[in-house]
C-alpha cells in the first residue's frame, strides 16, 4: 500500500471502488442466476495466481487470464459440445484450485501470501488497484448508461429478445466477462474464497426493493458500500480479518433486509383499522 | 390472399433426435390456428423455427414473404410466463415496452411516444393501471395479459401464442379468446394449445403435430361426445381424423 495516502482514507477509497464494481456486477449475478458460476470462476482464478507466482510475474495477470479461460471453456464446453453446465463450472472450479496449490507448492515461501489471494487483505490493495477499480468502475457505468435496455431484456426474456434480433449470445459473453474482471479486482479485498458473497448479497438485498434494473444496481451498490465499510472498519478496530469482517457484515445486512421487507409486506396486508 | 406462413417438407432434428419431420403447411392472412398435441410432439419446436430461433434441418420455411429470421419485428409473441423469474426487476410498461425494443435504441430514456404506444397498448388489454407495477408480482391473469400487450404493441402482422391459458381461470381464458377473436380480423393468429374444445369456436383451422402435422379446417373436426366435467364445465370429446 502506498505509505502517503492515509489508512482510512485508502481503505474508504477501496470499499467505495469496490462497492460500486459489486453492486453492479452482483445485479448481473443475481438477476441472470449465475452465482454458482461465479463461485467456480473465483475459485478457479487460484490456478492462474499459482502459475503467475511460480513464472514470478504480477498475479493479477494469472488470475485474469485464469478467469477469461474459464469463461471461454465454459462457454465452448456448454454451447459448442452439450457439457452441462453445472458439471463444466464443477470441473473447472477444482481444477483451477489444483493447478493452483500445485505450482504454489512448487514455490518455496509463498504460503503467506496465498492467504491474502484466497481471504484477501485491504493492506496488500495498492493504488495500482484502486486505479484498475475506478476504470472498471467507469467502464460498467459508462456500459449500463448506454446499454441499459440491452441489459434489461436480454436478462429478462432472452428468447424475445433474440427473436428481436438482439445479439443475445454476443451479451452473455460480456456479462460473463463483466462478472470475471469484477471478480479478479474484488479478490484483493475479500479474497476469492469470499468474493461471490460481496457480489451477491447487496444484490439480493437491493433486490427486495427494486422495481427497475437500474435502481436495483445503484441499491445493491450503496449496500456494498456501506457493507464494506462498516466491515472494513470493524475489522480495523478490532484487529480482526478484514475480507471475513465485509462478507459477516453483508450477511447481516442481507438478514436485516430480509426482516426489513417482511415488514412492510405485512404492515401493506395488515386490515385498516 | 398471400401466405403468412409456408412449410415444405420441413425437418428438424436436437441432435440426431428428430422432433420435426416432413412438415408442409401454410398459414393464410387472417388465419386464426390453433396448434395440438401432446407434450414432445414438437409444438413448441415449431414456435421456435417460426420465430427465428432455430433453424430447420432440412426443408423450407417462410413467414411473411421471407426467412424467420428477418420477421423478428412484425410478429407478436407471447411465451407461458411461468417459466419467468418472478423476482426480476422489471416494471409492467418496461415489459410491454420490450416489443418495441430494437438494437440500435441506445440510451437510458424511452421516447415519449414510445411510452404512450406502450401505454395504449395496457389500455386495450384493460391493465393501464398496472403500468408502474413490479411485474413478478401481478397474478397470473394480469401477467398474460401484460405479456399480450407486449406481443400487440408493434401492431404485428402474426400473433403466436404458446399455452396462453395455461395459468388462468377460466373468466379469463373467455376474455383473452374474445379478444383474440377481435384481434384476427387485423392479424394472423397462431395459437399453441391443449385445449382445443374452448378454441374450437374460435379458430378456422386446426393444426395437429406430432413430429408429423396434419392440418383441418374446424368443421372437419368430429364432435365426438359431449358430458359435464367435474368442475361443471361443458366439455367436448374430440376425435382427430388424421391418424396422428
Amino acid at each position: 500500500m502506498d505509505s502517503v495516502i492515509p489508512l482510512y482514507l485508502f481503505t474508504f477509497t477501496a470499499a467505495l471502488l469496490s462497492g460500486i464494481a459489486a453492486g453492479i456486477a452482483g445485479t448481473f449475478v443475481v438477476t441472470r442466476r449465475l452465482a454458482v458460476m461465479s463461485g467456480g470462476l473465483a475459485h478457479a482464478v487460484l490456478g492462474g495466481i499459482g502459475l503467475a507466482v511460480f513464472l514470478s510475474f504480477e498475479p493479477l495477470w494469472g488470475a485474469l487470464a485464469a478467469a477469461l479461460l474459464f469463461v471461454l471453456i465454459l462457454v465452448l464446453g456448454k454451447n459448442r459440445l452439450g457439457e452441462r453446465e453445472d458439471t463444466v463450472i464443477a470441473a473447472l472450479w477444482s481444477l483451477g484450485m489444483a493447478l493452483g496449490v500445485l505450482f504454489i507448492s512448487l514455490t518455496p515461501g509463498y504460503t503467506v501470501d496465498l492467504l491474502s489471494y484466497l481471504f484477501g487483505n485491504i493492506l496488500l490493495v495498492t493504488v495500482k488497484n484502486l486505479f484498475a477499480l475506478a476504470i472498471l468502475d467507469l467502464f460498467l457505468i459508462l456500459g449500463v448508461v448506454l446499454f441499459k435496455k440491452h441489459i434489461l431484456y436480454v436478462s429478462f426474456d432472452e428468447e424475445y429478445s433474440a427473436m428481436r434480433g438482439l445479439p443475445v449470445n454476443l451479451m452473455s459473453l460480456l456479462f460473463l466477462g463483466v462478472i470475471a474482471v469484477t471478480i479478479v479486482l474484488l479478490t484483493r479485498i475479500v479474497g476469492l474464497v469470499l468474493v461471490i458473497a460481496l457480489l451477491a448479497l447487496p444484490a439480493s438485498a437491493a433486490n427486495l426493493f427494486s422495481r427497475h434494473l437500474t435502481s436495483m444496481m445503484i441499491l445493491a451498490s450503496l449496500f456494498a458500500v456501506l457493507f464494506n465499510s462498516a466491515g472494513l472498519g470493524i475489522s480495523y478496530l478490532l484487529n480482526l480479518p478484514s475480507g471475513a469482517m465485509i462478507i459477516i457484515v453483508s450477511a447481516a445486512g442481507y438478514g436485516a433486509a430480509r426482516a426489513v421487507r417482511a415488514l412492510m409486506k405485512r404492515k401493506r396486508e395488515a386490515p385498516e383499522g | 390472399m398471400g401466405k403468412v406462413l409456408e412449410s415444405r417438407g420441413l425437418w428438424f432434428a436436437y441432435d440426431d433426435d428428430y422432433v420435426l419431420e416432413d412438415i408442409s403447411v401454410s398459414v393464410d392472412r387472417s388465419d386464426f390456428v390453433a396448434i395440438v398435441g401432446p407434450n414432445g410432439g414438437g409444438k413448441t419446436t415449431f414456435v421456435k423455427l417460426i420465430t427465428g430461433l432455430l433453424q430447420p434441418t432440412m426443408g423450407t420455411l417462410t413467414v411473411l414473404g421471407g426467412p424467420p429470421a428477418k420477421a423478428g419485428s412484425r410478429i407478436g409473441y407471447v411465451p407461458q410466463f411461468s417459466t419467468m423469474d418472478a423476482s426480476f426487476p422489471i416494471t409492467v410498461l418496461e415489459v410491454v415496452l420490450q416489443g418495441l425494443f430494437h438494437k440500435s435504441m441506445i440510451g437510458p430514456v424511452w421516447k415519449r411516444d414510445a411510452v404512450e404506444q406502450g401505454l395504449h397498448s395496457l389500455e386495450q388489454l384493460g391493465i393501464a393501471d398496472l403500468a408502474g407495477r413490479h411485474f413478478g408480482r401481478l397474478s397470473g391473469g394480469q401477467k398474460q395479459r401484460a405479456l399480450l400487450a407486449r406481443a400487440l404493441v408493434s401492431s404485428p402482422e402474426l400473433l403466436i401464442l404458446d399455452e396462453p391459458t395455461s395459468s388462468v381461470d377460466i373468466a379469463v381464458e373467455e376474455d383473452i379468446y374474445e379478444l383474440l377473436k377481435e384481434l384476427n380480423s387485423v392479424m394472423t393468429i397462431l395459437l399453441v394449445t391443449h385445449d382445443i374444445t374452448f378454441v374450437s369456436s374460435y379458430v378456422n383451422k386446426v393444426m395437429c403435430l406430432n413430429r408429423r402435422s396434419a392440418c383441418h379446417a374446424t368443421e372437419e373436426i368430429a364432435l365426438e361426445r359431449e358430458g359435464i366435467a367435474p368442475y361443471g364445465h361443458k366439455v367436448t370429446e374430440i376425435r382427430h381424423q388424421c391418424g396422428l
